[in-house]
């Protein structure tokens, strides 16, 4: 653990050089116009597809606008269970000082960025969308919870950066939009290095001692998870709320469809590559 | 066996074609049999709000009414018959 304590320390060094408050950083605006996006089109979970083709300017924005909502709400589900981990996590007997300290700067990060995406919601959308998720209890082997909490982190943040490191960047975007992307991005790339650090060490230490049967199941868990993880950003309730027919049809259509596998496997690739380079996962998921 | 149930046996045996009809009664154990994966749990939810034609109040859900066919049925339809 002394390479990821030395990592820790420089993580830890750089959020407290960044430390902000998301009260100071952010102006709400009374309202959103829907003449603005909100979200890139091109990363709408129906792009390129005949439905999306089939939508004027403003029925698209709208659209863009619902999936905001959605996207910031997958970010506030994910968040929130990472909260409760991270929590638990913090003072581990058998890890060193540098990891809970830098555990402090990563709850202080993932409840701000909870607080900026709620504020949107709730402000503009009125509501977060339910979290569907659920999890069945189940014994586990020494190590292998604390591994998959953190497995399951690396997942849920490297999908979720890739959009906010393109919308960060999309001038079309509404300001307010671009900077709740790009202030989720600038933290998330910490999270992230620690992430599959943390992830990768705990698999060396731990799986040794698991039972082949074990292994073999976290590893398709994890393939799994990435797949439920992706069912989110396909969300029957935005379509309705952008006013589209037959939601729940467009959602297994979406999910169906080859352009739409492709930009999974195009944004997930290198999370795919880093599981299966390190064996965590035994094969590419299929999304 | 009623419609709804019906409908929810279908989506399960075309989610996983491998899992054999024959296996799958009203009260199989849908977990711990492996005829349902609990990653799969989400994505039915969404099937379940589009028989309902409303959405789950997932905050009244709970993990052992996925049990079974029968248990499914009794949580989410119990009212329609």
């Amino acid at each position: 653990m002394e390479r990821l304590a030395k990592i820790a320390r420089k993580l830890s060094d750089a959020s407290i050089k960044r430390y902000n408050s998301p009260y100071e950083e952010f102006q709400w605006p009374e309202n959103l116009s829907l003449d603005d996006w909100h979200f890139s089109p091109e990363l709408i979970s129906i792009y390129g597809l005949e439905e999306f083709d089939a939508l004027n300017d403003a029925q698209r924005k709208k659209l863009a606008f619902w999936e905001t909502v959605n996207f910031f709400g997958i970010n506030i589900h994910g968040e929130k269970a990472l909260i409760g981990g991270l929590a638990e996590h913090l003072y581990y007997m058998d890890w060193s000082p540098e990891l809970s300290e830098y555990l402090h700067h990563f709850l202080d990060e993932e409840n701000k960025h909870m607080t900026v995406f709620g504020t949107f919601c709730h402000r503009y959308g009125k509501k977060v969308y339910a979290d569907k998720k659920m999890s069945f209890p189940r014994k586990y082997e020494k190590g292998e919870a604390d591994f998959l909490f953190f497995a399951k982190v690396v997942i849920f943040e490297e999908l979720v950066d890739h959009y906010n490191l393109a919308m960060g960047k999309d001038e079309r975007l509404h300001p307010l939009a671009r900077q709740i992307n790009q202030y989720h991005h600038n933290d998330e790339s910490r999270h992230l290095a620690f992430g599959r650090e943390l992830t990768k060490k705990l698999f060396e230490q731990w799986s040794p001692t698991w039972k082949p049967e074990t292994v073999a199941g976290v590893q398709s868990y994890l393939a799994n998870y990435m797949v439920s993880t992706w069912r989110e950003y396909y969300n029957p309730a935005v379509y309705a709320d952008a006013g589209i027919d037959n939601g729940y049809a467009l959602y297994q259509k979406a999910w169906d469809a080859p352009v739409c596998r492709a930009h999974r496997e195009a944004v997930s690739r290198s999370c795919i590559d880093y599981f299966l380079e390190n064996r965590m996962m035994t094969e590419a998921p299929a999304l | 066996m009623s419609n709804f149930k019906t409908q929810i046996r279908d989506w399960i045996l075309a989610k996983n074609p491998k899992v054999d009809g024959a296996v799958l009664t009203d009260d199989a154990p849908l977990l711990e049999k492996k005829i349902l994966t609990s990653i799969q749990i989400m994505d039915l939810i969404l099937y379940l709000e589009h028989l309902q034609g409303r959405p789950v109040d997932i905050d009244q859900v709970q993990p052992e009414n996925f049990h079974s066919l029968n248990t499914i049925h009794a949580a989410f339809f119990a009212a329609a018959g």
